[in-house]
């Protein structure tokens, strides 16, 4: 009885867990050799950066952003431009795609943070637009409608990450590394102001917490995170257009959030599992994907507040509780 | 010939002064949905583009597909897009009660995935259109044409507008509407049903969405996903004028339509979308709280 | 001397006056009490204070520097705590957490380093878990120590909120309406806690409407009635004082 209550407790543990998710990846191109499957792992470990700093802002600062895929399309602009047009080492593009989005988030941040409300939100949702009218419009810059080709593939000094297996890794270090910072975060001190903040701005404030600040401070994530997504996706697909940056892809990022759960790092990881998956997923049956997907939402939101991965993590943290007593 | 030129130019703003109204009193009309849900419940209705895009396709299927004449299509319409409104309180906000603002907002995005996807499967991609309320003769004005279809768009907005402050202004449950947004235990307390506030002004607002769609259908094309634009652009609007202000969404609306149609004789087309968000970015960090709102924002 | 110095303080909401041109100090390890009728201006002059709203005009001196300049969230690191009328504890975050967040101000970690790990993050984390495991211990809820804040009764919300604002080890405490909600066993505890608090160091400034309670505990007391000081004195002499029985007791007469 008792190793059955310890292999189950142990089943629960979130490290062996997170252990058993990361040797999947490690092993992952070799059981998997096909293509599609490992383009599969790819766009996912890709969402999950892309969601990493989004899962932050809303969950624990508790606002909307419709931002995500301008900042996301800032980054794959950004470093495929750089390679393409000025012929930049392609790591240098990468760290500048994380960095202007980031700036701009950071200047967009600091000027409407301090207001409350759907300020934000709105803001945001203009930005989504304008970056899509900028991009297509510009055609000698950005290429225009047709986009940019003929990106290069990643490459750190010599090394050169040109098939999809080493890619895959390139891609999953990125994103485990961000889920670790993101979760590193959450579980200390910074973590604990964000909470207070949701609770009440103005407990938060008398006990020495900037506010405004940590909010900015969050939402320049949410556009680093974006912007290196943007270069990973631009430097694999190797061809970008300003289809790949609708405002659509934001308002989806949201709502996949909402679904997978914006508490925890798993609600991230499966958004992104299920943003990659859902085009394929009804088949034959495609046009109902997003009156089907419209309906999971509402369902989810009805019965399964916090996401579906709240509620599992309730219900685990209650199965737990019941073996240890 | 210069005064000539002068003239010429003249009349063209005239012409994009009056399309900027017709054009921006839709986004009054669909910023004053948002300005009736949001005073009674903080939600800000990511369905209300919907709304709009619900009556346009129903009047233009009623009348041209199964031929009922204009009156009764447009007022069947109208009861059909308020009927969704309240179906979608008693089934999406209401058992959501109590949980706060995050879920509330992300259910009307939600209710508007499901209501696209559900005019995709109904209507299918082509684009719908009817003939003009009073026809499609354009009207010399100094210059100028003006549609027949304006007028009425200018003169339903001026409608709305009256009854609406009047209805918030001088009748009980526009009062009540608005005591909910202040306090909801408090107007409990004073015995106003707050539910059947909530219900009521998610019917409204509905109705108003669905009005402004049936009135713009003769002057575009409506599609099953026009309602995303319409939502984007009158939530700019109800943001423009000061979020929760009525004079202030039909001011907003006004602002905004303007500006999209005389950035149009200023940049290429392309950029008009773009000149216009820039407008409101610009306007939000000058003036946070809108153009007439102040009540609804601390800084 | 003082440690608190208050002039000409004044707050208007659209053209509402809420506070009128307030003038009064706060000596340093005493305790002194602000009370007047509902709406009088209390909790605006906590605000102020605390940084919860900037005066329209006056100024407030604290430790001799001038506070209406000073950004909201610094004051509580220049030794400003305080306590809400209604507890406002974080009710998602346990009970030690909430307390680990009063040392906020005084720990460094930010972004980067929480997000890395870093030692130097970490040590600070088992420190002020230390610290903030001491501070329950004081209180008397170290055995709720795991709790989510929430599902605390409210007579320890109140403790626990209070144990938060010492944990940021505050020079002026700041009290609205503590006893507000609790039992008379339970407001006979507080009173003990404010005197202890007061005994170790701390300046007190409390908003109350229990009387008894102000005029056992505090050394020195402010009548507000519509936003103007109408009063100021040892407690003695505030239940004697006719303007202040007419404005704020009115006929039912002091106990």
């Amino acid at each position: 009885m008792i190793t059955i209550r310890l292999l189950l407790r142990g089943l629960f543990h979130k490290r062996i867990l997170t252990g058993v998710g990361i040797g999947v990846l490690l092993v992952f191109p070799f059981i998997f050799s096909r293509e599609y499957l490992i383009n599969v792992s790819i766009f996912t470990g890709i969402f999950v950066v892309l969601l990493v700093g989004l899962s932050l802002f809303i969950g624990h600062v508790g606002q909307f952003s419709f931002a995500q895929a301008a900042f996301y399309g800032m980054g794959a602009y950004t470093s495929s431009l750089l390679t393409t047009r000025l012929g930049v080492a392609v790591w240098l593009g990468f760290l500048a795609a994380g960095a202007l989005p980031g700036l701009t988030a950071y200047a967009i941040g600091s000027l409407t943070l301090r207001l409350r409300g759907y300020y934000l939100a709105m803001v945001t949702l203009a930005l989504c637009g304008i970056f899509h009218v900028f991009v297509t419009e510009q055609y000698s810059i950005t290429g225009g409608p047709s986009g940019v080709y003929g990106i290069p593939p990643l490459s750190f000094g010599k090394i050169r990450v040109e098939s999809a297996a080493s890619y895959h890794y390139v891609v999953w270090t990125i994103a485990v590394l961000s889920l670790i910072f993101s979760r590193n975060i959450t579980k200390s001190r910074v973590g604990r102001a964000l909470k207070a903040i949701e609770g009440s701005e103005d407990a938060a404030t008398v006990l020495g917490i900037d506010v405004s600040g940590y909010k900015i401070k969050i939402f320049t994530l949410t556009g680093v995170s974006a912007g290196i997504a943007g270069s990973l996706f631009a430097h694999y697909v190797t061809y970008i257009a300003p289809g790949n940056f609708t405002l659509d892809l934001s308002i989806w990022l949201v709502v996949i959030l909402a679904i997978g759960g914006v508490r925890n790092i798993s609600g991230v990881v499966m958004g992104a599992g299920f943003t990659t998956i859902f085009p394929f997923l009804l088949g034959p049956y495609q046009k109902y994907n997003m009156l089907v997907f419209g309906i999971i939402l509402v369902l989810v939101l009805m019965f399964l507040p916090g996401g579906i991965t709240g509620v599992i993590g309730r219900k685990i943290e209650g199965a737990k509780a019941k073996l240890l007593v | 010939m210069g005064i000539g030129e002068g003239e010429m130019t003249r009349s063209q703003i005239l012409q994009f002064v009056i399309s900027g109204i017709t054009q921006g009193s839709i986004y009054a009309m669909v910023a004053l949905g948002f300005t009736i849900i949001f005073r009674t419940t903080r939600i800000v209705n990511f369905a209300q583009g919907d709304f709009v895009m619900f009556g346009a396709m129903l009047v233009a299927t009623l009348h041209n597909l199964f031929h009922i004449s204009l009156l009764p299509s447009i007022l069947l319409s109208i009861l059909i897009v308020a009927m969704i409104g309240g179906a979608m309180e008693i089934t999406m906000i209401y058992p959501l009660k109590g949980v706060g603002i995050f879920p509330l907002v992300m259910i009307t995005l939600g209710a508007s995935i499901i209501f696209n996807s559900s005019s995709l499967l109904i209507w299918g991609v082509d684009p719908l259109h009817l003939k003009g309320f009073s026809g499609d003769n354009p009207i010399r004005f100094y210059g100028a044409t003006l549609m027949p279809q304006t007028l009425w768009i200018v003169g339903a907005i001026v409608c709305v507008a009256v009854a609406l402050f009047s209805f918030f202004r001088y009748t009980k449950i526009g009062q009540a509407m608005l005591a909910c947004s202040m306090n909801d235990e408090a107007a409990a307390s004073v015995g106003i049903n707050v539910r059947m506030m909530v219900l009521s002004s998610f019917i409204l607002s509905a109705a108003l969405g669905g009005l402004g769609g049936v009135l713009i259908v003769p002057i575009t094309m409506v599609m099953f996903d026009m309602g995303v634009l319409m939502t984007l652009k009158g939530f700019a609007a109800a943001i423009l004028g000061g979020l929760g202000s009525a004079p202030g969404a039909v001011v907003g609306g006004i602002v905004l339509g303007l500006a999209e149609s005389l950035s149009c004789g200023i940049v290429s087309s392309g950029y008009r979308d773009s000149i216009t968000l820039f407008v409101l970015i610009l306007v939000l960090l000058v003036r946070p709280s809108g153009i007439l709102g102040s009540r609804f924002i601390k800084r | 001397m003082a440690l608190l110095d208050i002039f000409n303080l004044t707050k208007n909401f659209d053209g509402l006056v809420a506070v009128d041109n307030v003038n009064f100090s706060v000596g340093e390890r005493t305790i002194t009490a602000i009370i007047g009728p509902n709406g009088a201006g209390k909790t605006t002059v906590f605000n102020m204070i605390s940084g919860l709203g900037k005066p329209t005009s006056g100024s407030i001196i604290f430790d001799g520097l001038e506070l209406t300049k000073v950004k909201e969230y610094k004051l509580c690191g220049m030794g400003i705590g305080r306590v809400f009328q209604i507890p406002k504890i974080f009710g998602e975050l346990s009970v030690l957490e909430n307390v680990m967040v009063g040392f906020h101000a005084q720990t460094r970690s930010d972004l980067v380093k929480t997000g890395l790990h870093l030692p130097s993050m970490v040590r600070e984390e088992n420190m002020i878990r230390e610290w903030a495991l001491k501070k329950l211990e004081m209180f008397n809820l170290l055995e709720s120590e795991e709790k989510l804040a929430g599902t605390l009764p409210f007579g320890n919300q109140r403790l626990l909120e209070i144990a938060r604002a010492l944990a940021t080890e505050p020079k002026l405490l700041l009290l609205d309406e503590p006893t507000a909600g609790l039992t008379p066993a339970e407001t006979e505890v507080l009173k003990n806690r404010i005197l202890t608090i007061r005994d170790s160091g701390t300046t007190i400034l409390i908003v109350e409407h229990n009387l008894s309670m102000v005029f056992s505990i505090s050394d020195h007391v402010i009548v507000l009635n519509y936003g103007k000081k109408i009063f100021e004195g040892p407690p003695t002499l505030v239940r004697r004082n006719p303007e202040v029985i007419d404005a704020y007791i009115g006929r039912r007469g002091l106990k």
